[in-house]
C-alpha cells in the first residue's frame, strides 16, 4: 500500500507542481492518473518511485515514510518498483538484452540467472528476436515494449508507467495495454499516467484527474 | 551471493575496458602524461642516487683509527692489523707504529711539549678503510673494532660521516619533495580524467541510479578504471624510465671511469619498475575516489 500525505512538490520559479496531495493505492491496484499537461501525473510518479523528495508531506509505503530512508536505503527502495519514465529511458549504447537486465544485474542476481529471466521476458513482450539488437534500431512499438520488460523483469510489486502508449499507433497501444493487463493480473500494482483514457477503460480499477498540482476527481 | 559479487566486478571491469578503449587517443594523452609524471622523478631520483653514491665514496672515504692497548706488544698488534685485512669487509688496514706517530707529531706545534716527555706516550694504532661506505656499515665495522680485545678506542672521522648524511638527506628531500609534487599532479590528472568520464555517462549513471543502483555499484567500473589507468601509466612510466636509464648508463659509466669512480647502478630496474607501477595503480584509484566522491555529493 503507497500512501501520499498532503504531498507537495514546489520547483523553483517558483512552480507549484504537486499542492497537498492525499492519496491511498491500495496493493494490487490497477490506477488511471490522468491530467492535462502540466498538471503533475510526472511529478507525482517521481515522488512515488523515490527520484525526487518532497517540498512537503510525506510518501510512505506499508506505512514506512521512505523520507527516513536516507541515501543508503533509497537504491533498496526503488527496487520495488518497475519504471517505464522518461527519467529511466534505454541506454542507447547498451543492447535490448542489457538494458532489461539492469534491474537484476543491480540486484547482484548472477549473470546467467538474469539472461534467462531477460529471455523470458523479451519473449513475453515479443521481442525474442531483438535481443542483441540496440534500442535506437527499435520501432517505437518495440522500444515501449522492452521499457515495459525492463519494469517487470525483476517482478516488481509496483509498475509505473508514465504514458506507455504515448506516441504509438493503435495496434501497438492496445498491444501495450493487454502487456499490462497481463502483469497486473499477476498481482502488480499498476500506476498508469495517460492522455487516453479510453485505450485503459476496460483495465482501469480506479481514474484520478489531477488539475494544476491538485487531485480534482477520484472515481473507483 | 559470492558468484554474484565476482561477477559484478568482472562486469565493472569489461565497462571500464570499454571506457578506455572507446576515446583511445585521450587515453594515449592522459596514459602519457601520468606515465611522465612518474618516470621523470623516478630518473631524478636515480641520478641523484647514484652521484651520492658516487661523492659519498671518492675522496671523502671514510677512515676508521684505531689505538691499541699500550699493553699489548708489536706483535699482537700486528698479528690484529693481519686478522683485519682479511676481513671480507674491510678494503686497506694501514698500520700506524707508535714511532712514526711520534715522528709526525713532533714536526706540529706540539712537538716541543712532547720532546720534554721521557718516553714516547703514544700507542701503536692503525687506520682501516671499509669497503661500503654507507654510514650504517660505517657504524657496524666501528662496533665490531671495538669489540676486539686488545683495541683501546676506535674513531670515526665525523666530519665524513656527516657530510655523505647531509648529502644523503638533500637529495632524499629533493626527490620526496618532487614525488610528492608529481604524484600530486597525477592525482589531479586522473581526477579529471575519471570526472570526464563521470560527466560523459551522466545520463546512464541517472538511468542506473533510477533502477536502484547504489552508488557502490555506480562507482565500481569507474574505481576499476582509474585502476587501469594507472597501471597503464605506470608500465609506460617504466618502459620510459628503463630507455631513459640505458640510454644515460653509457655516458655516466664512462665519466665514472674517466674519474676512477664506481659504475653508475644506484638500484636495481626491479624495483623501479614494481614501485612505478604501484604508485601508478594506486595513484589512479586514489584519483577516481576522489572524484567519485565529490560527484556523488554533488548529486543525489
Ligand atoms: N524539474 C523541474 N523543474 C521545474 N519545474 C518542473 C520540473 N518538472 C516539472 N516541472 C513543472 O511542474 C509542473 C508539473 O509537471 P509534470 O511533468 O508533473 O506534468 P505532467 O502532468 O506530467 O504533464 P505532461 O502530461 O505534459 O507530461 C509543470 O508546470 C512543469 O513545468
Ligand atoms: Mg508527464
Amino acid at each position: 500500500m503507497i500512501r501520499c500525505e498532503k504531498l507537495a512538490k514546489i520547483y523553483p520559479g517558483p512552480v507549484a507542481a504537486l499542492v497537498d496531495l492525499d492519496l491511498t493505492i491500495p496493493a494490487g491496484q490497477f490506477l488511471l492518473v490522468c491530467g492535462h499537461s502540466g498538471a503533475g501525473k510526472t511529478t507525482l510518479f517521481r515522488l512515488i518511485a523515490g527520484l525526487e523528495t518532497p517540498t512537503h508531506g510525506s510518501v510512505s509505503v506499508n506505512e514506512h515514510d521512505v523520507a527516513r530512508l536516507g541515501r543508503g536505503g533509497l537504491p533498496y527502495y526503488r527496487r520495488r518498483f518497475g519504471l517505464v519514465l522518461s527519467d529511466a529511458p534505454l541506454l542507447p549504447q547498451r543492447t535490448v538484452a542489457e538494458n532489461v537486465a539492469l534491474p537484476l544485474l543491480i540486484a547482484g542476481v548472477p549473470r546467467r540467472q538474469a539472461f534467462e529471466r531477460v529471455a523470458l521476458a523479451l519473449e513475453r513482450v515479443g521481442l525474442a528476436g531483438r535481443a542483441h539488437e540496440l534500442p535506437p534500431t527499435l520501432s517505437g512499438g518495440e522500444q515501449q515494449r522492452a521499457a515495459i520488460a525492463r519494469a517487470v523483469v525483476h517482478r516488481p510489486s509496483v509498475v509505473i508507467a508514465d504514458e506507455p502508449t504515448a506516441q504509438l499507433d493503435r495496434d501497438n497501444a492496445e498491444e501495450v495495454v493487454r502487456l499490462l493487463r497481463a502483469f497486473h493480473a499477476a498481482g502488480v500494482t499498476m500506476i498508469i499516467a495517460t492522455h487516453d483514457e479510453a485505450l485503459f477503460a476496460s483495465v482501469a480499477q480506479r481514474r484520478i484527474v489531477l488539475a494544476n498540482g491538485r487531485l480534482v476527481e477520484d472515481t473507483w | 551471493m559470492k558468484r554474484g559479487w565476482w561477477e559484478g566486478q568482472t562486469e565493472a571491469l569489461g565497462r571500464a575496458l570499454t571506457l578506455l578503449g572507446r576515446a583511445p587517443l585521450v587515453t594515449a594523452v592522459v596514459t602519457l602524461v601520468l606515465a611522465t609524471a612518474l618516470a621523470l622523478p623516478a630518473t631524478m631520483a636515480w641520478i641523484g642516487a647514484g652521484v651520492t653514491q658516487w661523492f659519498g665514496g671518492q675522496g671523502t672515504e671514510p677512515q676508521i683509527t684505531v689505538f691499541f692497548q699500550q699493553t699489548i706488544d708489536r706483535e699482537e698488534a700486528l698479528a690484529i692489523v693481519q686478522r683485519w685485512r682479511e676481513d671480507e669487509v674491510v678494503a686497506r688496514v694501514v698500520f700506524v707504529p707508535r714511532e712514526a706517530a711520534l715522528a709526525r707529531l713532533l714536526q706540529t706545534d706540539l712537538g716541543e711539549a712532547i720532546e720534554t716527555l721521557p718516553d714516547n706516550p703514544l700507542p701503536d694504532a692503525m687506520t682501516v678503510v671499509p669497503r661500503r661506505f654507507a654510514p650504517q656499515d660505517v657504524a657496524q665495522l666501528q662496533q665490531r673494532l671495538a669489540a676486539e680485545a686488545g683495541i683501546e678506542t676506535v674513531q670515526v672521522d665525523t666530519a665524513w660521516v656527516e657530510r655523505v648524511h647531509g648529502l644523503a638527506r638533500a637529495g632524499t628531500m629533493v626527490a620526496a619533495a618532487l614525488a610528492a609534487w608529481f604524484a600530486l599532479g597525477m592525482l589531479a590528472q586522473t581526477y579529471l580524467a575519471i570526472r570526464l568520464q563521470l560527466v560523459a555517462a551522466a545520463q546512464e549513471i541517472s538511468v542506473l541510479r533510477a533502477l536502484g543502483a547504489t552508488d557502490g555499484y555506480i562507482g565500481r567500473p569507474f574505481r576499476w578504471f582509474g585502476w587501469l589507468q594507472g597501471l597503464l601509466a605506470g608500465c609506460v612510466g617504466a618502459a620510459l624510465w628503463g630507455g631513459l636509464v640505458a640510454w644515460l648508463t653509457p655516458p655516466f659509466d664512462e665519466l665514472a671511469r674517466l674519474y676512477g669512480l664506481g659504475g653508475f647502478l644506484p638500484f636495481p630496474a626491479w624495483m623501479a619498475v614494481l614501485v612505478l607501477v604501484t604508485a601508478g595503480a594506486v595513484l589512479g584509484v586514489l584519483g577516481a575516489e576522489i572524484s567519485l566522491r565529490q560527484f556523488f555529493r554533488a548529486s543525489t
